[in-house]
């Protein structure tokens, strides 16, 4: 298997980890960010110089919304339904079932790290935009699945072209963008983000 | 390039309209000017141009340029008349976004990033949506991400079933991505009884709003999806069994539960939401027909949806302005102190249920047949046809005597015109006749449509064409032979057109690419322009 995707899905799916395990919005934005950033990476052959590029710009756009929007807000975020380790497990595991999908899967699906990346960062991105509380860990979790199902499409579909990495450039900075005004609006009166009801802790059950 | 200027003036209008809030009278003028220049482009839209984008491309199509005249000018209208009432004044930068995602996504020969342009346009116009509502934004809100994302999600991963290399062919892959992207369009268009994310945004929105949340953008990605499935899906002709019948049934159910739901209603902006969800449930029948004519019709009745749920949504702005609410039963007599605003609805609901022998009703017609067949496609006409009862009980309403705590008439107020001097006389004039030019603005949106069914702008031969979206890559990275279905003889996109529009190559375009289709009227082929590699 060849090193840069290998490295890269290794750093998106860290970043995809470090994004669901932290309590501390510049964490999450910043393990955000590296997922998003390495994504295209993981992708073997890399997509086109064009397509590359915007992607990259959008998932620097994104990330720089984010982490803006978290200036404006208190630092600490509330424990994911499982506590954070119990998600982080799903998206390990996921990405390992993307590592070994070809070879125990009779068809040849092509290289597996952008299809382990590609598992990890939907996992964990649903994860967060179905439990997630506050619009940071929601959009987060919007642009995580966003990436992890382009980069399965990618995966199974072959070379993104063009206008795929352009829509997905525009459609990460779209909902960075929705996140950010989200964190922004919804803040507390002590600044703390909270949009949703608290979910119980899972963990509680029985 | 007349396709990129209407894709930046749209944009950088509605940033501009942020820009300058300050002053709101600016902003009233930023929002109009970009609108109506967006008409100016969309008439100006060659059909045929291509503009390479390294090895994918935006064309331009004879659908596309009708899609967004008419949505321009329908937005115009609607904008003017949500001024005029004093209502929203977030419809020109919703509608702004709106045109500019639109062009995107309607041009480009990706069918996935074509769908990624559908949900960040989905998220900007719901974000500028919610941001006018009164008070500390509450979970309402989450919908704006999670709706959006989650149809992504479903569209892409059935996209990218449908691509592996070697599996595409085989029966039960295309089963499992007619059903994921049939996923993504039951949660998008909102089919019973999976209606309620989209209901709710309909609900939090201003009602100026909701023929933008409840008819652009889910028909929008319904005719995303819909491309997709006329070239990846109707060539092949897979069987797709019991998800077909469970979207036929769906599709079917939505179209029943939505007519109960207009007879028991008493607010007359959930009637009007009502008809835009079953208008929408048109399009899943289209796409669960897995055939090109039934496409082609599901395109013509969502091109026509917003158009007619934007007339009715202005009939229900002058009435709620008029009687101070919508409830049905608060509305009696409102046909006699509003018989312009009575023209109007009866236009729009004539197009939403369609005249016999109009474009719209023999669109509505070919989808339901070929879906159902001819007798429980009857019956869906029915169903359809049987929501005439909940308009008619709003014009038995209006046609009591009046009530007492109706406010000003349709009548113009002529007296206005003779008090105080210059501008200050103007605008007293403006004010007080607001009611009459509002009722005036929805009778143009209702012509719109009507127009439009009736054979102006060709909407038959431009449904028929081809739509870059459709273009799909199935760029296998280990290709398999596969025996089961027809396997597909050129490793090139497959851009097949939709049934009856043969392929002939388009200068400057991808192989394989749809080859524009030219109508009685429009222009000749514009010239290749390329950005990047």
């Amino acid at each position: 298997m060849p090193v840069v995707p290998l490295l890269a899905a290794t750093v998106a799916i860290a970043g995809a980890v470090i994004a669901i395990l932290a309590t501390d919005s510049r964490l999450t934005t910043a393990g955000t960010a590296a997922a998003l950033l390495a994504a295209p990476f993981a992708a073997d052959p890399l997509p086109q110089q064009l397509g590359l590029g915007v992607r990259l710009v959008g998932a620097g756009l994104a990330g720089y919304l984010l982490w803006t929007s978290t200036r404006q807000a208190a630092p600490l975020l509330g424990p994911l339904p499982l506590g954070g380790r119990g998600e982080a497990a799903f998206v390990l595991a996921a990405a390992a079932i993307g590592f070994l999908a070809d070879a125990v899967t009779s068809e040849a699906l092509g290289p597996t790290a952008a299809l382990a990346a590609g598992g990890a960062l939907l996992v964990g991105g649903l994860d967060l935009l179905a439990f997630g509380e506050d619009g940071l860990r929601l959009g987060s979790g919007a642009l995580l699945a966003l990436t992890g199902a382009s980069l399965v499409l990618a995966e199974l579909g072959g070379t993104p072209g063009a206008g795929l990495e352009a829509g997905l450039a525009v459609a990460t900075a779209a909902v960075a963008g929705a996140a950010a005004w989200l964190t922004v609006t919804t803040l507390g009166p002590r600044r703390e983000m909270r949009l949703a009801a608290r979910h119980g802790d899972l963990r509680d059950i029985g | 390039m007349t396709l990129v200027a209407f894709i930046v003036v749209a944009g950088t209008g509605a940033a501009a309209w942020w820009m300058v809030g300050r002053w709101p009278p600016l902003r009233t003028i930023v929002g109009l000017v970009a609108l109506a220049a967006c008409v100016v482009l969309a008439r100006l839209l060659p059909s045929g141009a291509v503009i390479l984008f390294g090895d994918d491309a935006l064309q331009t199509t004879n659908f596309l340029r009708l899609w967004l005249l008419s949505g321009s000018a329908a937005a115009l209208l609607l904008t003017l008349l949500a001024e005029t009432l004093g209502r929203s004044t977030r419809v020109a930068p919703a509608a702004l976004v709106l045109l500019a995602g639109t062009a995107a996504a309607l041009s480009l020969t990706d069918a996935a990033g074509a769908l990624l342009l559908v949900v960040a346009t989905t998220t900007l116009v719901g974000m500028v949506a919610l941001s006018d509502r009164p008070g500390r934004p509450g979970p309402e809100l989450l919908g704006v991400l999670r709706l959006p994302i989650a149809v992504a999600v479903l569209g892409l991963l059935g996209i990218a079933w449908a691509s592996v290399g070697g599996l595409g062919e085989q029966p039960t892959t295309m089963l499992a991505a007619f059903a994921l992207v049939g996923a993504a369009l039951v949660l998008g268009t909102g089919a019973v009884p999976f209606h309620l994310p989209l209901a709710r945004q309909g609900e939090a929105v201003a009602r100026p709003l909701l023929p933008l949340v409840l008819g652009w953008l889910p028909a929008l990605l319904a005719v995303v999806l819909l491309e997709w499935s006329g070239v990846r899906l109707v060539p092949l002709d897979p069987d797709l069994g019991l998800v077909r019948a469970a979207l036929l049934a769906l599709a079917l159910l939505t179209l029943g539960a939505a007519t109960v739901a207009m007879l028991l209603q008493e607010d007359l902006g959930h009637v009007v939401a009502y008809a835009g969800l079953q208008g929408l449930a048109l399009g899943l029948l289209g796409y669960a027909s897995v055939d090109g004519s039934a496409v082609t019709g599901a395109r013509a009745v969502l091109l026509l949806l917003p158009l007619w749920l934007a007339a009715l949504v202005g009939v229900l702005l002058v009435l709620e302005t008029m009687g101070g609410g919508s409830d049905l039963k608060a509305l009696s007599g409102w046909v006699r102190r509003a018989p312009v605003t009575a023209v109007a609805l009866t236009i729009a609901v004539a197009v939403a249920i369609g005249l016999p022998g109009s474009a719209a009703f023999e669109a509505r017609r070919a989808v339901t047949d070929v879906a159902l067949g001819s007798t429980f496609g009857t019956v869906a006409l029915l169903l359809v046809v049987a929501s005439v009862t909940a308009w008619l009980r709003l014009a038995w309403e209006g046609l009591r005597p009046t009530g007492a705590e109706w406010g000003a008439a349709e009548r113009p107020n002529v007296e206005a015109a003779r008090s105080g001097p210059g501008l200050a006389r103007a605008r007293g004039l403006l004010a007080a006749n607001r009611i009459p030019i509002a009722a005036v603005l929805a009778l143009a949106l209702a012509i719109l449509p009507l127009a439009l069914s009736l054979g102006f702008g060709h909407l038959e031969a431009a449904a028929a064409g081809p739509n870059p979206a459709a273009s799909v890559r199935p760029v296998a990275p280990t290709p398999t032979p596969s025996p089961t279905i027809t396997p597909q003889s050129t490793p090139s996109p497959t851009t097949t057109p939709p049934t009856g529009f043969p392929p002939t190559p388009t200068p400057g375009l991808p192989s394989g690419s749809p080859a524009p289709t030219q109508t009685p009227g429009a222009s000749s082929p514009a010239p290749t322009s390329s950005i990047g590699d």
